[in-house]
């Protein structure tokens, strides 16, 4: 008799789920948990891995990353801090940071201070509003949600959170999101169904799984003339969940 | 329905069935993400057929400027032309020169001034070469057909995929595949000249020059990149004279293009429109060439109006 985690990696993924869904809250009782939880780590490790192929493909295409929404007036202590940072870096970090200079030690602290870098400065690439990786602060809200419910999150939501961290797919590109109005994937803290309950949380993965059959941008699932060919190779890079 | 069929279409598709400024803002909007598999050969395709519409509008325009007695010469080669040579301040000085050599209380002195009138002498001798050069110039270029003149239509050749090449490695990275593909399938244009309605030398106030459509010749710019440093690793293409430069006129700085970029197309910097290579040639098509005229009320509307009928939208 296979294991759950076995007939998973076999391609059994939606099967997986609704078993363990059908358990209810007695998927947290030590006869399954150990079982559950191979599932949710094999199943958020593939959301990662998806996650992170999307980003790469979506600048490779030229999606343009929606950052936080811009102040009125512009931060100049904020802005002078980076631009003179990256001047620094322009002339003295050498080749090696010309690509990216932001993985140079002058600027740890945009990351140290968790900065929302000002769209400028960006050039559309992702910011922390489009990708924040998990980390104590973010388990910190969840605990606290779990608090004002009274009840766990599902396994699948504290998975994803635990492993892939906060994402918003939300930007423009001239055919996958024309003008910014196609849902895209997004799993934020805030955005989190309260009600789930505290069963294994396939409705939450059936959601992802949605998401990620449609390249990221769900919102083409109900709508015409979908780009099927920015989908198509979007799709091809990702895993089944 | 339409929509959705456009929509399915491949950008060359689009352009070609006429929805061709929203294909260049889309590709645009792409930045350099139009070089994606998915892409890049869509776009060259439509930068292609634009250039190529480009090259038809640009061999229409000099015949037909041609035809209207359009004299392909700058101005400033005509300015040099009527002024000729003057005998001026260096003759003074030679006159000068030679009367304190007969008065020299030293022979070292007598020769120290006569070298100096050799000098200046020099000088005359030089300016009255390039007078008679530039005269020679000119003279060749008028019996030539424009068309036949590379000063006015410089068309690809044999060394321009090789040229393209230096200047991308000198730069470090891609031209733009608009101005790629213009080099690829037009070269270097001047429609620089003069003619009493459609680019008078003299012009009514307030003057705006008519901003004749330049691109400089790449072997032009394979030759400035030695003399034009780069920035931080890029260098900018002088793609035309500004808008004053070209009228003989104290002018500011030429209309540029900063190498390298990646994507489809590229801000034209400098140029007054403030747009994008492509959106500037077909302002300049849409003014039959002259788009300085665009700022002038008291324009040649019949002149430029026949230069701009029948020319392929772009």
């Amino acid at each position: 008799m296979a294991t759950w985690i076995e007939r998973y990696q076999a391609g059994e993924c939606a099967g997986i789920w609704a078993e363990m869904q059908a358990l209810g809250g007695d998927i947290r009782t030590p006869a399954h948990r150990q079982a559950a939880d191979a599932v949710v780590r094999e199943t958020m490790d593939r959301a990662r891995g998806n996650v992170e192929r999307l980003f790469e493909e979506l600048l490779g295409l030229g999606y343009r990353f929606q950052g936080a929404p811009e102040p009125a007036e512009p931060d100049y202590v904020l802005e002078l801090r980076i631009q003179h940072a990256l001047d620094y870096v322009a002339r003295h970090g050498g080749r090696r940071y010309k690509a990216n200079p932001w993985s140079h030690p002058a600027l740890a602290w945009v990351e140290d201070e968790e900065i929302e870098v000002p769209a400028r400065f960006r050039g559309g690439k992702p910011g922390r509003s489009s990708y924040r990786p998990p980390g104590a602060r973010l388990n910190g809200a969840l605990d606290e949600i779990e608090r004002q419910t009274g009840s766990p999150l599902p396994l699948a939501v504290r998975g994803w959170f635990g492993t892939v961290g906060t994402v918003s797919l939300a930007g423009t590109h001239p055919r996958l999101n024309p003008d910014g109005s196609i849902p895209a994937l997004r799993v934020t803290p805030e955005e989190i169904d309260r009600a789930a309950g505290d069963a294994a949380g396939a409705e939450f993965v059936a959601a992802i799984r949605h998401a990620f059959a449609w390249g990221g941008f769900p919102g083409w699932a109900d709508r015409a003339g979908a780009p099927e060919r920015e989908l198509d190779w979007l799709r091809s890079k990702l895993l089944p969940l | 329905m339409l929509y959705w069929r456009l929509l399915m279409a491949t950008f060359l598709e689009r352009y070609q069935a006429g929805d061709r400024v929203a294909v260049w803002d889309e590709l645009v909007a792409l930045g350099e993400g139009v070089r994606h598999k998915l892409y890049y050969a869509d776009a060259v395709a439509v930068a292609a057929e634009t250039m190529r519409r480009a090259r038809h509008n640009v061999e229409l325009l000099i015949q037909r400027l041609a035809e209207a007695g359009y004299r392909f010469i700058p101005p400033e080669d005509d300015y040099a032309l009527d002024k000729g040579y003057t005998p001026g301040l260096l003759e003074k000085q030679i006159a000068a020169g030679q009367a304190a050599a007969l008065q020299a209380q030293s022979e070292e002195a007598a020769r120290r001034i006569q070298e100096r009138v050799a000098r200046l002498a020099a000088m005359i001798d030089e300016q009255q070469a390039a007078l008679a050069a530039r005269q020679a110039k000119v003279a060749e270029a008028l019996k030539k057909p424009p068309l036949e003149n590379p000063d006015v239509f410089d068309p690809p050749n044999a060394k321009t995929a090789a040229w393209l090449k230096k200047i991308e490695k000198a730069a470090g990275g891609p031209m733009p595949i608009s101005l790629r593909a213009w080099y690829e399938q037009v070269g270097g244009v001047s429609l620089n000249g003069s003619h009493p309605e459609i680019n008078p030398r003299e012009s009514p106030e307030p003057w705006y020059p008519a901003d004749p459509l330049m691109v400089t010749p790449l072997r032009d710019l394979v030759e400035m990149l030695d003399i034009i440093p780069g920035e931080d690793g890029g260098i900018g293409l002088l793609i035309a004279p500004d808008y004053l430069m070209k009228a003989n006129t104290s002018g500011s700085d030429p209309y540029t293009i900063a190498v390298p970029n990646a994507c489809a197309d590229a801000r034209l910097a400098e140029e007054w429109h403030k747009t994008t290579f492509v959106k500037y040639l077909r302002i300049a098509f849409q003014w039959g060439g002259f788009p300085g005229w665009m700022r002038n009320k008291k324009r040649p509307r019949e002149a430029l109006a026949k230069l701009a009928e029948g020319l392929l939208p772009i």
